[in-house]
């Protein structure tokens, strides 16, 4: 009884944490501290995707987004020592028209949500990582070998674009 | 936890589109598009669970390979712009070549 209630107290600390993050993330005008605002809502995702059951997508999230993608975000900014953007420099129809569509979409979303009634709830799900493997390399074999070819077509572009002269 | 997931990742949605129409700034455009990935990764995994069918979390496994993709690609694409412009706004990317 005290586990599950624990569970719970941690599950939604850390939804209303991811959702505070997000908030930062959209609402700073510095890179840096946008890009460390991403960082933690990256983080809190990682716990959220541990409480649904998805043990190996949580170390993953934290290994290769946070440890890997953001890294390159960081060293980028780093490396171009950006200004934070100044104010009331937006489009003045965007500045009108992104917070209507924002709630539009979210009032959209949550209605269809609860029109829905989604209410199976988990029952101790849990990523059986062995099948995941052996189905990732059978029946998902291309897209796995496509990906694979695409980062290191990425990987080569990227060297290219940022040479100075080819 | 399912409805609570799901909320989650429409605001994350939201806020990712968001920050993509609002800020010039290449960056903080790119953020945005971290954001609004991870909200749809969230979606995946919250549904994986509740149908207690992993290959949702599969395709998570690729889009998460899709981002690093984008953002090496778009980092560089970046890089190579602001050598030329001298500037992180968008307002000065007129031209798609130089």
């Amino acid at each position: 009884m005290v586990n599950v209630m624990m569970t719970s107290v941690l599950f939604y600390t850390f939804l209303i944490l991811a959702l505070i993050f997000g908030l930062f993330v959209a609402l700073f005008r510095s890179p840096l501290y946008s890009l460390l605002s991403l960082l933690g809502l990256i983080s809190s995702l990682s716990v959220l995707f541990y409480f649904y059951g998805a043990t190996f997508l949580s170390f993953i999230q934290l290994i290769v987004y946070a440890g890997g993608i953001l890294v390159l975000f960081l060293f980028v900014i780093m490396l171009l020592r950006l200004e934070p953007e100044e104010r009331g420099g937006e489009h003045p129809a965007f500045k009108v028209l992104a917070p209507i569509l924002f709630f539009a979409f979210s009032a959209a979303g949550v209605g269809i949500l609860f029109l829905k009634k989604i209410e199976k709830p988990v029952e101790g799900y849990n990523l059986p990582i062995q099948e995941f493997a052996h189905k990732l390399f059978t029946n998902y074999g291309l897209p796995f070998e496509a990906i694979t070819l695409l980062l290191l077509a990425s990987a080569v572009g990227a060297f290219i674009l940022a040479k100075r002269k080819i | 936890m399912i409805l609570e997931g799901l909320i989650l990742s429409i605001f994350l949605f939201g806020l990712g589109c968001m920050t993509f129409l609002l800020r010039r700034n290449l960056i903080l455009m790119f953020l945005g598009i971290e954001l609004i990935i991870n909200s749809a990764n969230l979606a995946f995994v919250v549904f994986s669970a509740n149908n207690n069918n992993y290959e949702g979390s599969l395709f998570v496994l690729f889009s998460i390979g899709i981002a690093a993709a984008e953002a090496a690609v778009g980092l560089a694409i970046f890089i190579s712009a602001y050598r030329s412009f001298k500037s992180a706004y968008i307002d000065f990317f007129k031209i798609l070549r130089f």
